[in-house]
């Protein structure tokens, strides 16, 4: 379900409700400006420039339904850069954005102190930037992975 | 005022909406809640609501003197607006949530003072009532702390985006 699609640089990837609250606000986001990739809801249905997606949750169909639109928008619209906060939305989009070398940064969200995400995991090879928001979760992630402020 | 987040889960926060919905019973002021997909009806509430858009929430948070949430970005939002707030982690055990990360949150957010966090109505209605903590210098010490890790995190991924739109 497409909404408005403007020629973005960059994308913002993120589920509904606090992950893309978060997202807007590290970001100083300019409503607008960027696409956003998120999931259907009532409250994200008037932003500017959005794509929107079903929840995957835990659904393979859903997953690979998700993947297939990612694949065809991403191979059409060829963005610089995505850029996710999660959850597990940016897994699809950082396959897809990984095997057409489109750089991915990923934030883990600042409400994550001591225990990772699932899909931190998953996208942690995947990413070309990979950013912790608590110092205490370096050590559940390899060497790419940067503290660089955020909560904690 | 008082706004009462319980996010978009999808199962809702029963515990949470019945917690503040005793607490408004003992409160003067004006509670307002987004109580999400619960499946409890509160009755003590001046408003509530399911879900509401960006710019709703966003106005609540600004008018609201005490925020009561569950233990999601919604906390740091309020906290950085100076609200009083209260914050009750979904849990685990409860088959509230997946796993415990909410309340490891809420917990390093208490030990820092920069909120309160409560599972009884009556402590609740205290913490409402009591704003003092607010203008101690160990909170406000807690709150610029916070504000500078988030603006090095911002300054940082401003850094990247320009770099990586070259």
């Amino acid at each position: 379900m497409l909404v408005v699609m403007r020629p973005s640089h960059t994308w913002l990837v993120a589920s509904h409700g606090g992950h893309l609250s978060e997202m807007f606000d590290l970001l100083d986001y300019d409503p607008g400006s960027m696409l956003v990739v998120t999931y259907i809801s009532d409250r994200a249905s008037k932003l500017r420039n959005a794509v929107f997606v079903h929840n995957i949750g835990r659904n393979p169909l859903r997953f690979l339904v998700t993947l297939l639109k990612v694949m065809v928008l991403m191979s059409e619209r060829r963005p610089k850069l995505v850029i996710s906060t999660g959850s597990e939305i940016a897994v699809p989009v950082f396959i897809v954005a990984y095997l057409l070398r489109i750089s991915r940064i990923y934030v883990e969200s600042c409400t994550r102190v001591r225990t990772p995400t699932f899909t931190a995991r998953i996208v942690y090879p995947l990413s070309s930037v990979f950013l912790v928001q608590s110092p205490e979760l370096i050590s559940s992630f390899g060497k790419k992975a940067i503290y660089e402020g955020g909560l904690v | 005022m008082i706004f009462v987040v319980t996010g978009m889960h999808p199962a809702g926060f029963d515990r949470l909406v019945r917690i503040a919905d005793f607490a408004a019973a003992q409160s003067e002021e004006p509670w307002i809640a987004q109580i999400g997909s619960s499946q409890y009806h509160p009755r003590n509430f001046q408003t509530w609501f399911r879900f509401c858009s960006w710019e709703i929430a966003r106005d609540h948070l600004d008018r609201s003197d005490t925020v009561v949430t569950h233990g999601g970005y919604t906390a740091v939002e309020a906290i950085l607006r100076g609200r009083n707030v209260v914050a009750v982690p979904r849990r685990r055990e409860f088959h509230e949530a997946i796993d415990n990360h909410q309340a490891e949150f809420v917990d390093w957010l208490v030990s820092q003072g920069l909120a309160r966090t409560t599972e009884k109505s009556l402590e609740l209605a205290d913490f409402v009532a009591d704003r003092s903590h607010l203008t101690s210098s160990r909170y406000t010490r807690a709150r610029r702390a916070l504000e500078e890790k988030r603006q090095r995190i911002r300054t940082f991924l401003r850094r990247v985006i320009s770099v990586t739109s070259k």
